[in-house]
């Protein structure tokens, strides 16, 4: 019955995305519109990354060489949608003063870092899903990995991975857009070099002729490492700190009104 | 601004190739890999796989099949008691798939396995080395009494249900249980090898009698029948349409009966009463696994017998003439399923819907050939019906039959002997022939009393098991067997008799059938199809050809369902058309290349032709005989409105059908119940961890103002508080879903 791995490896790489889709984004019908042209900007990459892919014939096999040429085509569509949101901005301010009825903020609009956000989710979640689909697929049959000598954490693996990749890519989206903004182009290389080199990072989870089975964790803790690290300058860089943090939970004891 | 952002993209270009540059450096030592299909990498599909079908009569279900998508279960290798003890009484990871090796595949066991319900699936190795799949004592799927209810002594106190003699003593009747699990063999030796040493040996054997941990190895067989129930109720839902794409859950079983009349006669010749001579063998049989039908002893023996002794009368055809008897070669198909054959060609007699419009009057004797390579003391045995015997000139008959062919025996190193008067017909189409008009009759066989053949209608019936193969690679073609050189002497003994019969006068010396025919026969049947005898007699066309060198193993003796081609029947009709017809030089413009069933005198079949002495070419001949074909399809299912399914008066056999994926045989781990449910629970932790409904106040992480304090508000702003109740609320309906299906 892995029908139970495959529910549980799907709501590992998608339940804290989904969270935020529902939380920040699901109410605001702007907010959707970006998600999804971010998203269709990454498809865009994935097309053309494809298309080199297809036409190198002698390098099909070797992954390395597909691997770098998608991540430049990712960040190179990253920073179209960069440019085409800032174009868009006079529309996009237009659209949201009309009518009063809807939630429509102009704080999203003037508050740079909440696009910037929404596009790197919604890279995050075409990432996502196109480097878990076809996995999640093959999940569903009775069988689990593992017969030819395959490691049997490979399902988990993916899940913990797509989870950390998704998150990476909202981050990377906050930090990428602030430092074309804010012409810190430090921040932007930042962004691609990491990008870069956590890819190909997964590269070790291949089996090699050295080693039996592959050396998930090898990939997975960089990652992850990499998720907090991102995530917490991407929050400086939204103009977060650890006093907000601290205000964020609940106080035991006395309780303090604002005034503002 | 464009110009300068142009200048700062180049900066950020540059440092971009540097890195690229860099990191490239570092991957040249990791090595690379090409990437797969998940799917490729989790199963493994055991292609050489052949399933146990579905098959209904009129009251039954008998054979197996699977659910839907298959039985998954971990695979379990019983090579002895140990290992099936330890699977029934300890084996806690059930549902199981059994492996079994062809001596412990038997009823007993099959039985036990059954009993403990732990068991989802049984494979049985069957590849062919005999290393691997060593030959069991005894072994016959069919019942011990065979074709008894449908056969001359239904009811008969005396002779019925094997009162005198059990004819299949080791039969175990597996072929007609209904299993709700699958069966299949698996042929390929490389296979079965995988499933043994690397699915069994390494996941699965307990060490020392304690159970492995998981990943264990299993198996999923998939072998899906459509039909279900009954013959009467599958028929009745394939033929009620209820969508514009009709579904056929079963299709009856039939095909062709082939019949040769031996004498030339003129254009108005009509037969007399009692004038034909019925020379009978049957063409099929059947097994417990689909396309597995070799039928060595049951029935090839016989069917080279009658043909090589049509061949050896063919050079005294003009001793027959308008008075003698003309002889009829009569090669019945699916008499192993209640008798279809040989009940169609009676049902056709009435309706006059034979050739000649022949009727059981016009038949004087019937002689039947049935199994004849295992010899029981050497010898063929003479069977005669003793209810015939009755009627004292059908006695008298009979035993001036009898002694003619001892007689004929005698000269022929003593290979004949009679049975018992006592003693009934065993199994034989001849029955039925009885059934409607007793004629003096008889039925020549290998056994004396009960079956001397072990593996009666079973896989095991192969040419190796009645010695007609050479352990050679090849060109076994023209070696003579020791089998091959005692069918030569009985197929010399059925043309003596048949000749002394139809003319009464004694055989000439020189009638003798060839010993080369026989052999070339045999090989052609039992091993390979692929060879120059029947490549001389099939069609002329370039298609015939390249799918007769296609065939990798022998023609399967099955009657099979009914409007398929069935290649057994179309090879000994077109064997006897010429080993009794004559070339035809002349007039060939009514010679058609396909056969078929015609009522004319005579029919012209186009032919392939001998070889050339080029060694190359053929010369095309047009055949002229009066070999035609007649429809062996149960007329239960002609009738309308046949209300006889349960009765015993026609056969009622139907094949399941199944849809074109739906044989599947794989291999793969599965994981524990404990890691795919931990799984589960820390997703579902991941799914209600990101949803803040300890009044969490996510909103507030982004806030510019750093240095107001945002403590607890009770009423904020709306616009902050709403997310969370709407995520209060999904979060709980997607907790309770996952509960639910966390416990299931």
């Amino acid at each position: 019955m892995t029908v139970m791995e495959f529910f549980g490896c799907t709501f590992i790489a998608f339940g804290p995305p989904f969270a935020l889709f529902v939380f920040t984004i699901a109410r605001d019908p702007l907010r959707i519109i970006v998600l999804i042209a971010s998203g269709f900007f990454w498809l865009l990459s994935l097309l053309v990354s494809s298309i080199l892919w297809y036409a190198v014939v002698p390098l099909r096999e070797q992954l390395v060489f597909g691997l770098v040429f998608s991540v430049l085509f990712q960040e190179a569509f990253r920073f179209l949608f960069y440019k085409l949101l800032r174009k868009a901005d006079d529309g996009l301010q237009k659209v949201s003063q009309t009518g009063q009825e809807m939630h429509m903020t102009p704080r999203d609009i003037t508050n740079k870092h909440i696009m910037a956000y929404v596009s790197g989710l919604g890279f995050g979640i075409l990432s996502g899903a196109f480097s878990t689909v076809n996995v999640l697929a093959d999940m569903v049959g009775p069988g689990t990995i593992g017969i030819y000598g395959d490691s049997k954490y490979f399902f988990v693996a993916t899940a913990f991975l797509t989870l950390s990749f998704i998150l990476l890519h909202t981050f990377w989206g906050v930090i990428f857009f602030n430092g074309l903004d804010k012409k810190q182009y430090y921040m932007v290389a930042l962004v691609v070099g990491s990008h870069m080199l956590l890819s190909c990072l997964t590269l070790l989870n291949q089996r090699t002729s050295s080693r039996d089975s592959p050396l998930y964790l090898a990939s997975i803790l960089p990652a992850y490492v990499m998720t907090v690290i991102m995530g917490v300058l991407a929050y400086y860089i939204a103009g977060g700190s650890l006093a907000n943090v601290r205000s964020c939970f609940p106080c035991g004891n006395a309780r303090k009104y604002e005034i503002d | 601004m464009i110009g300068q952002g142009n200048e700062k993209e180049k900066g950020r270009m540059t440092r971009l190739r540097c890195y690229r540059q860099f990191i490239l450096f570092i991957l040249s030592c990791i090595s690379l890999g090409a990437s797969e299909r998940i799917s490729s990498k989790t199963y493994v599909i055991v292609s050489g796989n052949v399933a146990c079908i579905r098959r209904l009569n009129g009251t039954h279900q008998v054979g197996c099949s699977s659910e839907i998508n298959g039985n998954v279960g971990v695979l379990h290798y019983i090579n002895d008691t140990d290992s099936l003890n330890w699977l029934i009484n300890s084996g806690p990871h059930q549902p199981y798939v059994a492996l079994l090796t062809s001596l412990n595949f038997n009823r007993d066991t099959v039985q036990q396995l059954r009993n403990s319900k732990k068991i989802t699936g049984i494979i049985v190795i069957h590849t062919d080395d005999s290393a691997t799949t060593p030959l069991p004592d005894s072994f016959s799927p069919a019942d011990k009494c065979p074709g008894d209810l449908y056969g001359l002594y239904h009811n008969n106190q005396e002779y019925g249900n094997c009162k005198k003699v059990t004819w299949n003593e080791d039969g175990n009747g597996m072929f007609f249980e209904d299993f709700e699990f699958p069966i299949s063999i698996v042929t390929n030796k490389n296979e079965t090898d995988y499933l043994i040493n690397n699915c069994y040996l390494k996941f699965n054997q307990p060490t020392q009698g304690v159970p492995r941990e998981y990943p264990l190895c299993a198996v999923q067989m998939k072998s899906r029948m459509a039909a279900a129930k009954d013959s009467e109720t599958c028929i009745r839902r394939t033929n009620t349409p209820t969508n514009l794409n009709p579904d056929k859950y079963c299709d009856a079983l039939g095909d062709k009966n082939v019949i040769g009349f031996f004498k030339d006669v003129p254009e108005d010749y009509k037969p007399e009463k009692k004038s034909i001579i019925l020379a009978m063998a049957r063409m099929d049989s059947y097994s417990l696994f689909e396309n597995i039908y070799p039928s060595a002893d049951n029935q090839v023996s016989g069917i080279v017998a009658l043909l090589a002794a049509a061949e050896a009368l063919r050079k005294y055809k003009d001793h027959f003439d308008n008075t003698t008897k003309d002889i009829l070669f009569t090669f019945l198909n699916g008499e192993a399923f209640d008798y279809i054959g040989s009940t169609r060609m009676l049902y056709d007699m009435d309706k006059g819907a034979l050739p000649l419009k022949l009727k059981m009057d016009h038949i004087d004797r019937i002689v039947e050939v049935n199994q004849l390579a295992y010899r029981e003391g050497g010898k063929i045995w003479i069977h005669a019906d003793p209810v015939s015997r009755n009627d004292p000139n059908i006695s008298s008959e009979i035993n001036d039959m009898i002694s003619t062919i001892l007689d004929i025996g005698k000269n022929l190193s003593d290979i004949v002997g009679a049975v018992d008067q006592t003693q009934p017909l065993p199994p034989a189409s001849t029955q039925k022939f009885l059934q409607k008009t007793l004629v003096p009759a008889l039925v020549l066989t290998d056994h004396k009393k009960t079956f001397t053949n072990k593996y009666y209608n079973s896989r095991f019936d192969l040419a190796k098991t009645i010695s007609a193969m050479v352990n050679a690679s090849d060109n076994g073609y023209n070696h003579v067997t020791d089998q091959a050189s005692n069918l030569t002497v009985a197929a010399t003994l059925l043309a003596r008799s048949l000749y002394t019969l139809a003319t009464g006068s004694p055989a000439p010396e020189g009638l003798m059938a060839e010993q080369q025919s026989v052999t070339h026969m045999l090989y052609c049947f039992l091993i390979s199809p692929n060879c120059d005898l029947f490549k001389q007699v099939i069609p002329p066309a370039r298609e015939a050809f390249d799918d007769l060198a296609s065939q990798k193993s022998p023609y399967p003796f099955y009657v099979s369902v009914y409007g398929q081609i069935n290649n057994v029947t179309r090879i000994i009709q077109r064997l006897l058309t010429h080993y009794i017809g004559t070339v035809e030089k002349n007039h060939t413009e009514s010679c058609t290349s396909s056969e078929k069933a015609s009522l004319q005198l005579y029919n012209y079949l186009w032919m392939a032709g001998p070889l050339n002495s080029d060694n190359k070419t053929r010369t095309v001949t047009c055949v002229k005989s009066r070999v035609t074909q007649t429809k062996a399809y149960s007329p239960a299912f002609e009738i309308t409105d046949y209300n006889g399914w349960g009765g015993f008066q026609y056969s009622t056999w139907t094949e399941s059908s199944w849809a074109t994926n739906a044989l599947l045989l794989r291999v793969f781990l599965i994981p524990s119940k404990a890691m795919e449910v931990g799984l589960l629970c820390t997703d579902v932790h991941f799914v209600r961890g990101s949803n803040p409904d300890f009044g969490f106040h996510g909103a507030d992480l982004f806030s510019e103002q750093k240095g107001r304090h945002l403590v607890c508000p009770p009423q904020t702003k709306q616009s902050l508080r709403e997310p969370s109740s709407a995520s209060q609320d999904s979060g709980a309906v997607i907790m309770t879903m996952f509960q639910i299906n966390l416990y299931q």
